[in-house]
């Protein structure tokens, strides 16, 4: 029983189809990385996978479901926030807990542990705005992770980080990956997807293309 | 301290003015946590002149059906109220095409004009504008008193109790999605709940005022908060801390109230800023 899965679908913007026929689906336990040049659709692709962009034809299973949110975690392209607030990487990471109906322990010990997964425990009460990029996104990742979600999908996340702020961050998700997390990610980097992914899907003109099992 | 004692002593003259004041700095405050955390700070300056226009089109409809003056205060709120939510509507989501900044100053336009024109033949219309405009709490009624308690009982226990779901929702509307939360209808509810509340202020305390405490409370509050929750319920008490001893010092000096408070968080504003 896949976790996500499209069927035939056309996808794009309300007005613009950027990929079509596209067909795929994602199970327990799988690497996915999707890879493609720039404005190739692969945001596109994730974000419809997610449920936030309706498919233009064919079907989307998955989001709408009952519990779909409880098993599923997003981190964007970039950390963006509302530069008019102040907040801070505890307040975002706890906040990845919403809707999960978890006591103050659980929330405190959850929200401590993902902080710790990503290295950025001593920023907890850092003001966000001020931040690297890196340790932005290793917040965002922290925020995904604190769910403990079944599948989690990473766009461009690596994208513009120090050497030591991308290890990080994919150390976390291998992690996730070998207690039976399911990883969707959208890179650039070979070395990547090369020693990670179960499944690759290449995303070129207006096309997806699956390729399994790589390594 | 004896201008203290005669402030005391002025309660019970202008006890709905100080009520309104500051039943309407606490419900600003909350909403201003929505306006300016989403970038809408022009809107909600938008939103409180549409309700101007409001006002001065239940002022036109007086002259035409010929309502008394009981029958225009229950008119005055209805029309601002309406007004307001009817640019919060705009505003949402669901509006269909893009409502940017160009349509956000389009609205104000017209409500500025609007709110001169519908009054050109009104014997005080004008006068009422202007005194609206100049925001000037003294023609606040008990009704004013009841009707803005009401809103901002509702806006505060609805924040209280969906803090964590307007925190996400504030800073990132796709996680908010994610979590099941339904980011259009949750918008379109917020957006005219908020063009409502604040042309039931703007109708009672004037322009200056209303988008005073809209704005001005977050931006102290965000300079010594580190958390979008702790703002939620620093900018209102900020705002109440500052309206009271705005208003005695007001009296003290036979000062305009709204403006000496508007300028008391503006310092508060800058003493953030100075300090950070």
């Amino acid at each position: 029983m896949p976790i996500l899965s499209l069927k035939q679908c056309d996808l794009g913007t309300p007005n613009e189809t950027l990929l079509r026929d596209v067909s795929l689906e994602i199970g327990d336990g799988e690497f996915w990385a999707i890879v493609g040049p720039n404005g190739s659709g692969k945001t596109t692709l994730v974000r419809s996978l997610l449920g936030l962009v309706p498919p233009r034809k064919g079907r989307l299973t998955g989001p709408g479901e009952p519990g779909f949110g409880e098993r599923v975690a997003y981190v964007p392209q970039q950390a963006r926030f509302a530069e008019t607030l102040s907040t801070t990487p505890r307040e975002w990471v706890r906040l990845g807990l919403s809707g999960l109906h978890l006591t103050r322990m659980e929330i405190r010990e959850r929200t401590a542990a993902a902080l710790s997964e990503m290295k950025i425990e001593d920023l907890a009460r850092r003001d966000f705005s001020r931040l690297s990029a890196g340790q932005r996104q290793r917040t965002m990742v922290a925020r995904a992770l604190v769910r403990r979600a079944r599948l989690i999908l990473l766009d461009e996340p690596t994208e513009g980080l120090d050497t030591r702020s991308r290890r990080v961050l994919l150390d976390g998700l291998q992690r996730h990956h070998e207690m039976g997390g399911t990883v969707v990610l959208v890179t650039h980097r070979l070395e990547e997807m090369e020693t990670r992914a179960t499944h690759v899907a290449l995303v070129d003109k207006r096309r997806v293309e699956i390729r399994e099992s790589i390594h | 301290m004896s201008g203290l004692v005669e402030f005391g002593a002025s309660w019970s003259l202008f006890a709905e003015s100080y009520l309104v004041g500051m039943i309407s700095a606490v419900l600003l405050a909350l909403l201003g946590v929505w306006v300016v955390g989403r970038r809408q700070v022009f809107l909600g300056a938008a939103i409180a002149q549409a309700s101007g226009c409001g006002v001065a089109i239940a002022l036109a409809l007086q002259l035409v059906l010929g309502f008394d003056a009981s029958g225009m205060q229950a008119l005055v709120p209805l029309l601002a109220a309406v007004s307001g939510g009817v640019v919060g509507f705009l505003a949402s989501d669901r509006f269909k095409g893009r409502f940017d900044e160009g349509r956000v100053a389009w609205i104000f336009l017209v409500g500025a004009s609007g709110s001169v024109l519908f009054v050109a033949h009104h014997p005080e219309g004008l006068e009422i504008i202007h005194r609206l405009l100049f925001s000037t709490m003294l023609g606040s009624t008990w009704n004013d008193v009841a009707i803005l308690a009401i809103a901002a009982l509702g806006v505060g226990a609805l924040a209280f109790r969906f803090r964590e779901r307007l925190a996400l929702l504030i800073l990132d509307t796709d996680a908010s999605a994610l979590t099941g939360v339904s980011v259009h209808r949750w918008t379109l509810v917020i957006s005219v709940g908020l063009g409502v509340s604040v042309g039931l202020v703007m109708q009672a305390t004037g322009f200056l005022y209303t988008f005073g405490f809209l704005v001005l409370p977050v931006l102290a509050a965000r300079e010594f908060c580190r958390e979008v929750r702790q703002i939620l319920w620093v900018a209102p008490g900020l705002a109440l801390a500052v309206v009271l001893p705005s208003f005695a010092v007001a009296y003290g000096l036979d000062l305009p109230p709204s403006q000496v408070a508007v300028a008391g968080l503006a310092a508060l504003v800058l003493a953030g800023w100075v300090a950070d």
